[in-house]
């Protein structure tokens, strides 16, 4: 018995030892990070730049709100040092529980005041609009257009046709939920969602599932980023069209930011200053994101934020009392 | 007092014998390992976080949530779910585990691999195809109504559930001596009466377990109702929603132990 014990003690002494030695040898670290971007997405940044920095990197892929939960469970003992992507409404507001880390990245340009925290907890390296994405066939068996505003989503016709993500589930949600907030105010937006929500057929968890379910027909218009519709249905050659509410869109703001307490420090540094690098920035246009370097080419076919109506979108204040107006909604359209 | 310390040797030599098999004993100790780490360690910080208020004890969570509709309304929907989906699985795991046992019907080896295919799937496959099948745009457009919601949820939970309930069966069926059925039979009872009188009786405890593993199972289910709830909400969707999108772990785990609850009754039981 002695022996067999001592036996399985010698065999795990030497596993650990053998698992901990190449690690030993590395320069940089292994950069550990969780990813609010579409895994294939986030693969095609994240091998760019372990190609171009020679680091290394591990990631999870999470929506944005399943990482803000992840890292506030994890505060006392962080697993990852980089929050990659996702609506900085979901930064500012786990910023605004004190889960980030401040850096101000190194850019070769300047970085306007909506694209980062005062104290540069978070930083944003894209930017996208909420639009409608609506399926062709739909529409022409009915012989309308696409909505072109809000006010055309209550029409009955679209009865249990619109889909979109939970407003505290997804970022995108939430945004199109802030949208309507910061266009009517809270209680007129509650009463106005109340009507959306007769048309409503599901919301779902993730905020990009809506296009390719509008491009299947299983629902009929969808309400997502720009850049999700583009990069997913109408690029996919599915039967859709993107359209903008005239009254005004809200937009996001792509975050980045240093998880508090890192390990990795100085590799999590180098992977946001790469962020806002050229090389980068230029690799947004496969995927239809707008690029904040002014040097990086844009998508063709891309919409820019200039040309459609935006609204004056407070994504600080929407960020921090993302609680309460999440909250709000709940329990007035109990779902 | 004599008769106890007997049974305290005897158990301290049970002991010893297992000691001396040391592969065994190592196994039930990796075994137990495993157990408190994946199972009972999580549960129980589960169960904490949701009594746990600032480091002290308090049901607050619990009020909190029994008093929204949109907690309770999932609760309910889960329960109502599990029942129906354990019904009609166990009503068609023993068809199934009764034509296979118990008639001459030809084609067994096709009809039990039918029988248990749907488990080497995950459920969510199974929604996936349902939705081509059946959704808006699939084939079969229509033909059994909206699958969004209870519906579609039913329909799925049998087709992945039947099997555990088949499984459960056919074992209790192989079991119930045929000599019975024929001394019946031979002393001039109808098919009918062997069924209703001999087998149903004595398959009753399977088919009430069968039933609970069922209905364990459907309230479980994440994946089905995720993809195929559409407005009819369920309770283990809701927790994860509430972890993932509130960043609310109290009431995420409150929703996950209330959910526990009716799960562990029907596991005793």
């Amino acid at each position: 018995m002695k022996r067999t014990l001592l036996i399985v003690g010698l065999v795990l002494l030497s596993a650990t030892m053998l698992c901990a030695q190449p690690a030993a040898e590395k320069k940089y670290s292994t950069l550990q990070m969780y990813a609010a971007l579409d895994t294939e997405e986030a693969q095609y940044y994240i091998e760019a730049f372990e190609k171009s920095s020679g680091i290394k990197v591990e990631f999870v892929r999470m929506s944005s709100g399943e990482v803000g939960a992840r890292i506030e469970a994890e505060k006392n003992n962080p697993q990852a040092s980089v929050w990659f992507g996702g609506s900085n409404t979901d930064h500012i507001n786990a910023h605004s529980k004190g889960l980030l880390m401040s850096y101000k990245p190194n850019t070769d340009f300047e970085l306007a005041p909506m694209l980062h925290a005062d104290d540069y907890g978070w930083n944003g390296f894209y930017t996208g609009a909420i639009g409608f994405v609506t399926n062709t066939e739909f529409l022409k068996k009915h012989n309308i257009s696409a909505p072109q505003s809000w006010a055309d989503l209550l029409d009955p016709v679209y009865h249990g046709q619109i889909e979109m993500a939970y407003p505290y589930t997804s970022g995108t949600g939430y945004t199109a939920w802030a949208t309507i907030i910061q266009d009517k105010g809270l209680e007129k937006a509650l009463d106005w969602w109340q009507l959306l929500d007769k048309n409503i057929h599901q919301y779902t968890a993730s905020g990009t599932a809506c296009i390719a379910r509008a491009g299947l027909g299983e629902c009929a218009v969808g309400i997502a980023f720009s850049h999700d519709i583009v990069a997913k249905g109408v690029g996919m050659g599915y039967p859709l069209v993107m359209s903008f509410p005239s009254e005004g869109t809200g937009y996001e703001v792509g975050g980045v930011s240093m998880i508090k307490g890192a390990r990795q420090v100085e590799e999590a540094q180098i992977f946001i200053d790469w962020c806002f690098s050229e090389e980068a920035q230029n690799l947004f246009k496969k995927y239809s994101r707008l690029p904040v370097n002014p040097k990086a080419t844009v998508a063709e076919g891309a919409i820019k934020l200039s040309d459609i109506n935006l609204i004056d979108y407070d994504a600080v204040q929407m960020g921090q009392r993302k609680d309460e107006f999440v909250t709000a909604w709940r329990d007035r359209i109990g779902k | 007092m004599k008769q106890q310390s007997k049974s305290r040797v005897q158990q301290i030599n049970e002991i010893k014998k297992l000691i001396r098999e040391p592969f065994l004993f190592i196994s039930i100790l990796v075994i137990f390992y495993l157990l408190i780490v994946f199972v009972i360690f999580p549960i129980f910080q589960v169960f904490k976080t949701s009594f746990m208020i600032d480091g002290q004890l308090s049901l607050k969570n619990y009020r909190d949530v029994l008093r929204q509709s949109y907690y309770i309304r999932p609760l309910f929907n889960s329960i109502l779910l599990g029942l129906i989906v354990a019904t009609i699985g166990t009503f068609v795991g023993f068809v199934f585990a009764y034509a296979i046992t118990r008639t001459p019907m030809r084609g067994k080896g096709i009809f039990r691999l039918i029988a248990t295919f749907p488990m080497v799937s995950p459920p969510f496959v199974v929604a996936l195809a349902c939705i081509l099948l059946f959704g808006r745009s699939g084939i079969f457009a229509g033909a059994i109504g909206n699958i969004y919601g209870l519906t579609g949820l039913t329909v799925v939970e049998t087709i992945a559930y039947a099997p555990t309930a088949f499984l459960v069966l056919i074992g209790v069926l192989q079991a119930i001596d045929p000599s019975l059925e024929e001394a019946a039979m031979d002393c001039g009872a109808s098919r009918g009466k062997v069924f209703s009188t001999i087998i149903f009786p004595l398959a009753l405890p399977g088919i009430v377990s069968a039933w609970l593993f069922v209905f364990i199972q459907s309230l479980a289910d994440f994946g089905t109702p995720m993809i195929l709830s559409g407005n009819y909400q369920v309770l283990s969707v809701q927790a994860y929603l509430q972890i993932t999108g509130m960043f609310d772990l109290a009431r995420g785990s409150t929703l996950a132990i209330l959910l526990l609850v009716p799960t562990v009754i029907a596991f005793y039981l």
